[in-house]
């Protein structure tokens, strides 16, 4: 009778473990780091702003009107008027749109090409190393605001031609990353230990190898994110990628430049806004990181 | 009981920039279903080597490995893919040799996933059945193996060998990462299984204690080469290769009574990179002669069931 009592506490212990998800675990782990909460909240708040820009603005990002050009920040235009008149706080928060949009487009498109191209280098090795590293020697030879602009021209404008313009030359670095990250981790023993009970190629790189070098991964994602938004201003700034009157981070601070001496708000606000998307995105980014490890749990 | 392994001159050579480095040369032996072969040798010797190499893990240079009779050494694709169930791998590092993003339930679960048997609510009662087997309690199912000590890790590396009910396990040093009051633990739970599933082992090791309490033959390795392969009795109580008596003669004795001739073994290892055609232990050798250096002597049956691979064998040992 007592053997059988204590058999069945074990047994329902069992199910609180069970109970206990992965997902949540790095959950946990994540709220209680307090500079990647932070980053989350600088996150949280930006997309916000961004999704829902009419109910926190209500000008219109696109109506000009001359006589209140270059108007310094008051009760009336929170960051002021820009060159045509335009009230920045609208075009800040309709900008982001565009600005974040493509930006995590683009960072998904060069993380997964990253993560293919990097792992089969890496794993496979060989000629199949020579090949993919060498084509990535070629593309990161050319500079990458210059391949943006060519593979831009060649796609034409738009919202997805831009964010591939912008991935693929964040490409060729990503996938060097994973390639030596990936080198390092196929010689383990628990990777020969996978093989040795069956796991096929395909499962040793997702299941015991990928998951092992997500650190690297996440810091180089994060970090493209903030090179993306200028990225874009930059295709925008010589007419490719967004367009004239659309408003867009890159492109707002570009058409300060001109004013620099002169109306220091067309600078200042796009530029705090693109170094909040980056240093939101970094802490999260690396809180992330360190969430996703097991062997950091405190 | 039957033959289950044999390995006929099986060779291992990898490339280097200085040669052909001889990892395993020539190499053969056969093991009986429920036996225990030990493969004793210094760092370097080839030993864990061999063991990946009649697992397939590495492929072979030549030779040929055979399971039931059945050659297998060119054998690929699906047919290769049941017989790898079959024969499975006990690490030596239980640090390395687990990954740290998965938990327990998982790496004991993990060859069952790969190999796409049973589904997963038979998979996780599999998995509980096989921590029961090898002692590792319930409620560390959902621990990563950081969590646990080298003793417990070593268990999952068991439990993760034996899921597939495997009939043949190649233990690649399993004790020699972990205390010595653990290591007893391993070794008896190894013994246990041995005896409940009527498992057939390669224990590779340097430790001799430890092979003699498990072997039932050894086979002493020396770069890359087998010099003496006997029953685990007789080799402790009549080591006839020069090499074999050194290794022996090395083994500490808690007490001060006992008179010890030492056999030393001095100078270096051979390199096993293009080795010539000499006695690979001729530089260590005190009866080293002309023969031993222009010739590599051949593994003989000098005694029943007693191979030695020298040629001074006879004259060392006093034999007919």
């Amino acid at each position: 009778m007592f053997w059988k009592s204590k058999r069945e506490t074990v047994k329902s212990l069992e199910e609180m473990t069970r109970r206990r998800s992965q997902w949540r675990d790095v959950m946990g782990r994540l709220f209680r780091n307090k500079t990647g909460f932070v980053g989350l909240c600088i996150c949280a708040i930006l997309i916000i702003l961004v999704v829902f820009a009419p109910v926190f603005t209500s000008y219109n990002p696109l109506k000009q009107s001359v006589p209140e050009r270059f108007l310094y920040p008051s009760s009336e235009h929170i960051f002021g008027t820009d060159d045509f008149g335009r009230d920045l706080w609208a075009r800040i928060l309709y900008g982001g749109r565009i600005s974040l949009l493509i930006a995590f487009i683009a960072v998904i498109i060069s993380t997964v090409g990253a993560i293919i191209l990097g792992s089969c280098a890496g794993y496979f090795g060989g000629a199949v190393d020579q090949i993919i590293t060498r084509v990535m020697d070629v593309m990161m030879s050319i500079p990458g605001l210059l391949l943006a602009i060519a593979i831009s021209s060649a796609l034409g404008a738009g919202l997805v031609n831009t964010a591939l313009a912008i991935a693929i030359p964040g490409i060729a670095p990503g996938a060097r990353i994973i390639r030596s990250t990936v080198m390092s981790i196929k010689d383990c023993e628990y990777v020969e230990a996978a093989k040795a009970s069956g796991s096929k190629n395909f499962r040793l790189i997702m299941i015991h190898i990928i998951p092992n070098c997500i650190a690297p991964l996440i810091v180089n994602a994060t970090l493209s994110i903030g090179g993306n938004i200028m990225a874009i201003s930059g295709l925008s700034f010589i007419g490719l990628g967004v367009q004239a009157p659309t408003p867009e981070w890159g492109a707002i601070l570009s058409t300060g430049k001109t004013y620099l001496r002169d109306f220091w708000p067309l600078v200042f606000f796009p530029a705090l806004f693109i170094m909040l998307t980056i240093l939101g995105f970094n802490l999260f980014g690396d809180a992330l990181r360190d969430a996703l490890d097991p062997r950091l749990k405190d | 009981m039957g033959e289950l392994i044999r390995v006929e001159n099986l060779k291992k050579y990898f490339p280097t920039p200085g040669g052909m480095l001889h990892a395993v040369d020539d190499v053969s032996f056969s093991i009986n279903e429920g036996e225990t072969l030990g493969v004793v040798g210094e760092s370097g010797c080839g030993k864990s080597t061999l063991g990946r190499v009649v697992l397939k893990l590495i492929e072979p240079t030549d030779g040929r490995i055979y399971y039931r009779g059945q050659d297998i050494t060119d054998l690929k694709g699906k047919s290769f893919a049941e017989l790898r169930k079959k024969m499975q791998i006990v690490f030596q590092d239980p640090y390395s040799s687990l990954n740290p993003r998965l938990c327990v339930s998982e790496l004991i679960a993990d060859p069952l996933k790969a190999n796409r048997m049973l589904d997963r609510r038979s998979r996780q009662e599999k998995v509980y059945e096989l921590m029961d087997m090898v002692g590792l309690s319930r409620r560390f199912a959902f621990s990563y193996p950081h969590e646990l000590d080298g003793g417990r890790r070593q268990r999952i590396g068991i439990a993760r060998a034996l899921v597939l009910d495997p009939d043949f396990i190649v233990c690649d040093e399993p004790v020699s990462a972990l205390d010595v009051s653990i290591q007893a633990q391993i070794l008896n739970l190894l013994q246990d299984l041995q005896q409940q599933r009527n498992l057939t082992y390669i224990f590779v090791t340097h430790d001799l204690s430890v092979v003699r309490h498990i072997s039932t033959n050894i086979m002493v390795m020396y770069v890359g080469v087998v010099v003496e392969k006997c029953e685990a009795k007789e080799l402790f109580k009549m080591p006839l290769h020069p090499y074999t008596k050194g290794l022996l003669s090395a083994i500490p004795i808690p007490s001060i009574d006992v008179p010890r001739n030492k056999v030393e073994l001095k100078g270096e290892l051979t390199s096993p990179v293009e080795p010539k055609n000499e006695c690979r232990f001729v530089a260590r050798c005190k009866y080293a002669s002309d023969l031993c250096r222009s010739q590599a002597p051949k593994f003989e049956e000098v005694l029943p069931n007693h191979f030695v691979s020298c040629h001074h064998v006879k004259e060392i040992n006093h034999l007919a």
